[in-house]
């Protein structure tokens, strides 16, 4: 009983992720780092880099939430 | 005029259980089976006698025997459970005799233990304790006889029911105990063979006697060994069951999991084209980067206040025994916070021992999910491995919405995983129920 009971509700589970949750694909991806970022002041230093737009360095981790 | 005498009394003595001695040992002896006891075998010592109309006792075979102890003693008196009532189900039945059996099937011997049990309203029946395992069965007379059908694996139809042939064997008489309804001597031999439609089994006693063959039909169920030993108010834990009963039915079988699988297969099906129809799997940016250089560009991803997917993708082109990385950030321009993303791609090849070889992964693929919709800031710095030969160039894609395997196959997966591994242990259960049988790889597939 504890088994058909797990696979109709694990069955359902599974089709509702498909349905409501893999548009979104939070649970069953790669989850990529996430953190704040900074402006680079230095942007005249950086090789021979072409910078087309202000380029940010990532602090990455939580800062307080801030 | 003559009146009758007045009887002397006006009611005939109350019935009572004969005591008597063994004629062999002196061991007392009650009778307790009534004028339907053929004979009684000496609980002590083993002698077979036969009761005689005038209360003596004549013995039919003498022994001298040591006393075995079974696992129900002898006259216990218990309450069968009233789901068997085809059997004597919520009765009370006394034990009235033992007999301890034996087959010897390939070198290897199967004994068990034979009750007889008495109702003086019912009348009789068998419990049965198979030692080899330590599994139960409850029979009693069939009251017809079955047509056998011979073949490759024979049958027998009894009511309407095929049953497939277990076992034949010559069940060989090792001991005895109490009275009997008819005459059963050590050493006595019958062919036994049984047959199964769970959760009920015919068994076809042949015994070729001076008088002829005698032929029984017994009619047999499964009990549980807790269940004989409550019915009987035996002290302590009932013995471990460690086999499975020829008639047993298979707690696997079952029509739940091919119904419920057919209509979550369409459910998913269902799901599946609604899901992949959805799915817009947009190109949110692509091109080429120079390997060394810093790429930024403004990007909208998805809608405000929705979360999507992204996949990233780089191919490097031109590279062989090498590597190239791209560190990909959004940033949210508003938060200042961002997402970050290490892509790495590389390809080796070679010839070893004559044989040329190619591995690595080009191009990379990773997806993400839980993307917030909005206006983001990407920026790629990318890394290319000096030696061997570096990446001409490096084409970098982005799309959102896409649709992703994982969530559509999970449900299938998990659909077809139950069902087969009841089918598994359905088959298992088979397996070791047709193991002890004269089918051990022909049967199981019921």
């Amino acid at each position: 009983m504890l088994m058909k009971a797990s696979y109709v509700l694990l069955s359902v589970t599974s089709l509702g992720l498909l349905m409501f949750e893999a548009p979104r694909g939070a649970l069953l991806t790669t989850t990529p780092e996430r953190g704040k970022v900074q402006r680079d002041t230095q942007e005249a230093g950086s090789g021979n880099a072409t910078i087309r737009r202000p380029h940010y360095i990532f602090l990455g981790g939580y800062h307080g939430g801030k | 005029m003559n009146h009758p005498a007045p009887p002397t009394k006006l009611f005939r003595e109350e019935a009572k259980t004969g005591a008597i001695e063994c004629p062999a040992c002196g061991a007392p002896i009650t009778l307790r089976g009534f004028g339907g006891v053929e004979q009684v075998a000496c609980a002590y010592c083993g002698t077979v006698c036969k009761p005689e109309d005038d209360g003596n006792l004549d013995v039919v075979q003498q022994a001298q025997r040591q006393h075995r102890t079974s696992m129900l003693p002898l006259h216990k008196r218990g309450t069968l459970p009233a789901r068997l009532s085809e059997h004597g189900g919520g009765q009370t039945w006394e034990i009235l005799g033992i007999m301890w059996r034996e087959v010897v099937s390939d070198g290897v011997t199967y004994p068990w233990q034979e009750f007889l049990l008495f109702n003086p309203y019912q009348g009789y029946r068998w419990l049965i304790y198979q030692m080899s395992d330590g599994v139960w069965g409850l029979g009693g007379p069939l009251l017809g006889a079955p047509e056998l059908l011979p073949g490759g694996t024979p049958t027998a139809t009894w009511r309407g029911e095929t049953y497939k042939h277990f076992t034949t064997g010559n069940a060989r008489v090792t001991y005895v105990e109490g009275e009997f309804p008819w005459q059963v001597l050590v050493n006595d031999v019958a062919q036994a063979n049984d047959y199964v439609c769970p959760p009920n089994m015919l068994s076809i006693e042949v015994q070729h006697g001076e008088d002829g063959v005698d032929v029984n039909f017994t009619s047999m169920q499964p009990i549980e060994p807790q269940e004989v030993w409550t019915a009987f108010g035996m002290a302590g834990p009932a013995p471990d069951k460690r086999g499975i009963h020829p008639a047993e039915i298979n707690p696997y079988k079952s029509k739940f999991y091919f119904v419920a699988a057919i209509l979550l297969f369409v459910t998913w099906i269902g799901a599946l084209i609604f899901y992949s129809s959805a799915r817009t799997n947009a190109v949110v940016y692509t091109g080429s980067i120079t390997p060394g250089e810093v790429l930024t560009e403004q990007l909208e991803i998805g809608d405000a206040d929705r979360k999507t997917t992204l996949e990233f993708e780089l191919v490097a082109q031109g590279m062989n025994n090498s590597w190239a990385y791209a560190e990909v950030m959004l940033v949210d321009m508003t938060s200042e916070e961002a997402i970050t993303v290490g892509l790495e791609t590389d390809a080796w090849s070679g010839v070893d021992q004559g044989e040329s070889w190619s591995e690595g992964t080009n191009p990379r693929r990773v997806t993400v999910g839980g993307v917030d919709g909005g206006s983001y800031l990407l920026q790629v710095q990318t890394q290319l491995d000096s030696s061997g030969d570096p990446a001409d160039a490096l084409k970098f894609t982005i799309r959102q919405d896409v649709p992703l395997g994982r969530y559509m196959f999970l449900p299938f997966f998990i659909i077809v995983l139950f069902p087969a591994l009841n089918l598994a242990r359905k088959l298992g259960f088979e397996t070791k129920r047709w193991a002890n049988s004269d089918h051990a790889t022909s049967s199981w597939e019921s």
